[in-house]
């Protein structure tokens, strides 16, 4: 099978090495999460995969396609990305923000309308679709910035999600909207590259896993093989349990 | 919050409407600057001039202020208060230093040391409150740090220039449209026009911008060329500026403000709108600053600090309670 992404040899290296040749591919319509502690390179690895973060080294495919001479607007074709921390100091509203998911795409006009409206909808930002998101809770602006990511998902260009964390401020209710958003979007045979933290989620919901130690790929696979009492204990420094499908830690 | 079509009225109706009155007012009345040889030469040589001078410098310091704000992502951000006018103003000091020495400059020296000041000093402050936790609060000390350094070099050019030199640098330093001209007036067109081009077809982009550069780029904005430009048309409005008129202050964080708080932060509505009330602001300034102790002058950089400073504090004020 085609793989939608393709990550060879990987590294990047600032005053010391973030990350050290990292190999892996997804295939379409897979979920991968990546999983692994604070400073692991979790959040550098999916900004060299989204081209916002140029590698030292390796080779990143997307869709078959070498990306070394990709400028920023070919990246958000073919790449929609979400980063961890999305602040706005200036009154942008839900609306405005939505909006430019379809900045890549150059949507303009009642395309543009009909497709945020549709994304505030699925996000369920409608009750406040006109406010600052910088006045919303944290949860609220969460979902405007995945509700935009989304988006620019939608682009039939656009096969591969990348999301940095996209659950860590949602309610329960919200959490599982956004795993539906992204099991959706599988269906179509689109990709999704997440950061996770909430290891039973991991377990629950991703088709593979990466588990990344200090700039390392140190494990890949089905999350019940990666996932597992020594591998977590290994990198997380905590002693770790199974029972049935239920992972627990202390 | 007033709407697009409302913005359109105001950016058609209050320009000409505030030029007007900036033209007949003054201590001639209007009978007599119409039908006197005198009085035309004042009304078309002096007054009108000058009354586009001031929009249009208003306009350009308005519009590098929205741009520098978007760029830094900082509502506080304005060009003089984060060095780049003070960078722009040292260099301008030198030029009329040399002048007072007798060194003879053609006069196209002075935009050009002002735009040069202009990009070194906004670059330094870039550069040292990059990579920071805390950008914002370190742009603004940086700028300040810029300032104070641009202030004492100026005040040492002061101290050593020629008595005509001085008095140049101070009176300029202070602000001042009585330069107003009409071959002023069409290089500062010959600079906006293009620009207004140029950035309201990137309106959207400067939005992304607002979201911090890894969503900007994400959402496929040239994050580096665009702050390149952004850089390029803060220093060159800025450089124009403050050669034609001096050191103006506030207007690039007023309006923008003002602007923002009729219309919400896209800017595709701000920017016409800071454009149009930054000129605007200017053009009162100026009839105020003529007229308010005639037939002396009040420096018009004195009035905007007297209507920036209060506003800044209120800004300041509001930005604490928005945590």
């Amino acid at each position: 099978m085609n793989s939608i992404l393709k990550v060879q040899q990987l590294s990047l290296v600032r005053q010391q090495t973030v990350l050290q040749s990292i190999s892996f591919d997804i295939q379409p319509g897979e979920i991968i999460m990546l999983v692994g502690p604070n400073g692991a390179g979790k959040s550098t690895l999916t900004q060299c995969v989204a081209g916002v973060l140029s590698p030292s080294q390796g080779k990143i495919e997307v869709q078959q396609q070498t990306t070394t001479d990709w400028n920023a607007k070919d990246w958000a074709r073919q790449v929609s990305y979400l980063p961890q921390s999305n602040f706005i100091n200036f009154g942008l509203t839900v609306s405005e923000t939505v909006r430019l998911g379809g900045l890549a795409q150059a949507l303009y006009g009642e395309t543009l309308s009909a497709r945020s409206s549709e994304a505030i909808e699925r996000w369920q930002l409608g009750a406040f679709k006109e406010r600052e998101v910088r006045r919303l809770s944290g949860g609220e602006q969460q979902r405007c910035h995945l509700a935009r990511s989304w988006l620019q998902a939608q682009a039939p260009s656009n096969m591969l999600w990348v999301l940095d964390e996209p659950l860590s401020a949602l309610d329960l209710q919200h959490q599982k909207l956004c795993l539906q958003e992204i099991q959706a979007q599988t269906q179509q045979g689109k990709s999704i590259l997440m950061v996770a933290h909430d290891l039973n989620l991991v377990r629950h919901y991703a088709d593979r896993v990466l588990l990344l130690d200090q700039g390392l790929l140190v494990a890949e696979g089905k999350p019940q093989e990666v996932l597992n009492t020594d591998n977590i204990s290994r990198v997380f420094q905590v002693s770790a349990s199974v029972e049935g499908n239920y992972l627990s830690w202390y | 919050m007033i709407n697009a079509a409302q913005i359109k009225w105001l950016c058609f109706v209050l320009p000409p409407l505030l030029i007007a009155c900036a033209i007949f007012s003054g201590q001639q009345n209007i009978q007599w600057l119409l039908n006197n040889e005198v009085g035309h030469t004042i009304l078309w040589q002096i007054r009108m001039p000058r009354a586009l001078l001031a929009f249009l410098i208003g306009a350009m310091l308005s519009w590098a202020g929205v741009l520098i704000q978007g760029m830094v992502r900082n509502p506080l951000a304005d060009p003089g208060l984060i060095g780049v006018s003070g960078g722009a103003a040292v260099c301008v000091a030198i030029v009329f230093w040399l002048t007072g020495l007798g060194i003879l400059l053609p006069s196209w020296v002075q935009p050009l040391a002002a735009f040069v000041g202009a990009v070194i000093a906004l670059l330094l402050v870039l550069k040292i409150s990059a990579n920071q936790s805390d950008s914002m609060s370190y742009l603004i000390l940086a700028g300040i740090a810029v300032s104070v350094l641009a202030g004492a070099i100026i005040g040492l050019l002061s101290y050593l220039a020629t008595d005509n030199a001085l008095r140049q640098i101070s009176f300029w330093s202070m602000g001042s449209l009585s330069a107003a001209s009409w071959n002023w007036v069409i290089v500062m067109t010959i600079a906006l026009v293009p620009a207004l081009f140029i950035w309201v077809g990137r309106a959207n982009s400067l939005d992304a911008l607002l979201l911090g550069e890894l969503n900007a780029q994400a959402l496929g904005v040239s994050v580096k060329k665009l702050q390149w430009q952004v850089i390029f048309w803060t220093a060159l409005f800025v450089a124009l500026t403050v050669a034609a008129a001096g050191m103006i202050g506030f207007v690039g964080l007023v309006s923008p403000h003002l602007a923002r708080l009729l219309t919400g932060a896209s800017h595709k509505r701000v920017l016409p709108l800071a454009v149009v009330l930054g000129g605007s602001l200017l053009v009162v300034a100026d009839i105020a600053a003529r007229t308010l102790i005639a037939p002396a002058e009040i420096p018009i950089g004195i009035i905007t600090a007297l209507i920036g400073g209060p506003v800044f504090i209120m800004l300041l004020i509001r930005e604490k309670r928005l945590g």
